[in-house]
């Protein structure tokens, strides 16, 4: 059992294919909180991120014995999907209210209330600001500079070449600073 | 410009921020996903043993295996056949078996009344 946790992710969902129990929770553990963590950045609504990412979950439950180890990875065929649904759901609902109430507070304790607050305001404005972007910008953006993935992987996801990918990137980032920029007095961030 | 990249350093700074800021999954989310997850394996496994069943050899498949497939059931056929006809019509050489299935064996009899055991030790001696 403790060698589970040894394996990697196309091991382990290969193993769930075979029927191991074992394999459904270390993916989990593994891949839930991440896969979670892109469809609110995505969405910036949790309840509807936990219903994309455990439709997700559940599509890689069912994917896994047409599973082919070593053709791709399991974590970017999972933010692919997630990604997709996300991008379905927005579709569905134009015009949708956003709940960014929604998002958890950073989870460190460590720090003073104050900065706290500060970090729980700028991550909303983050998100706020996410949520103006075209939506091939905030999914790439969010991939890249939060979920850290390379351009290449980023761009499989995606279904574009790596040239795009940079392009879409550099547009986000550039809105996005745009956007923060008329929020720096309230966000704490002082010129100099 | 410099007023850009200050703005694109702070963004990045952000970014670093919302890095430390994944969501943890409940403990009810996580029973679903698993209880999902048992779901679907289960419909794996129904598949798996119909296929094993297909697989499962029937009775007499495996008595012909035992007695060694088309060839060796082939070759007890002909083996029976044979018999049947060696029984029939024997050969010249061989004793008529309905002969021999009809005489009387007598309990005085000696079954070596035809060798004489000194002549045949002498031979060994020579």
């Amino acid at each position: 059992m403790s060698q589970v946790e040894d394996l990697s992710d196309d091991a382990l969902l290969v193993l769930f294919g075979n029927g191991d129990r074992a394999a459904a929770a270390s993916l989990t553990q593994r891949l839930a909180p991440r896969a979670l963590g892109v469809a609110m950045r995505m969405l910036g609504n949790r309840a509807e991120a936990e219903d994309i990412m455990q439709d997700a979950m559940m599509r890689l439950w069912r994917m896994a014995p047409d599973w082919q180890p070593g053709q791709a990875q399991v974590s970017t065929w999972l933010f692919r999907v997630v990604t997709n649904l996300c991008i379905d759901l927005k579709r569905r609902q134009r015009g949708g209210t956003l709940d960014l109430d929604a998002i958890p507070e950073p989870a460190d304790e460590t720090r003073g209330a104050l900065d706290q607050l500060q970090d729980k305001a700028r991550l909303d404005a983050l998100q706020d600001a996410l949520m103006r972007l075209p939506v091939r910008q905030r999914q790439a953006v969010v991939l890249r500079h939060i979920e850290e993935l390379s351009n290449p992987e980023i761009a499989a996801i995606m279904d574009i070449g790596v040239e795009a990918v940079e392009s879409l990137t550099a547009r986000a980032k550039r809105g996005l600073a745009k956007a923060l920029a008329s929020r720096k007095q309230e966000l704490g961030y002082t010129d100099g | 410009m410099a007023e850009q990249d200050k703005a694109l350093k702070e963004l990045d700074a952000l970014f670093q921020t919302a890095r430390t800021d994944q969501p943890d999954l409940s403990d009810g989310l996580m029973a679903a996903i698993l209880d999902d997850a048992t779901r679907v394996q289960d419909t794996f496994r129904p598949t798996s043993m119909e296929g094993a069943a297909l697989r499962q050899p029937s009775l007499w498949s495996r008595f012909f295996a035992t007695l060694g497939g088309g060839f060796g059931v082939g070759g007890l056929i002909t083996a029976g056949l044979a018999g049947i006809w060696i029984g029939v019509a024997p050969p010249s050489f061989l004793p008529d078996p309905v002969d021999l299935a009809t005489a009387s064996v007598s309990l005085d009899s000696d079954p070596f009344d035809g060798f004489d055991l000194s002549e045949l030790m002498s031979e060994d001696l020579q």
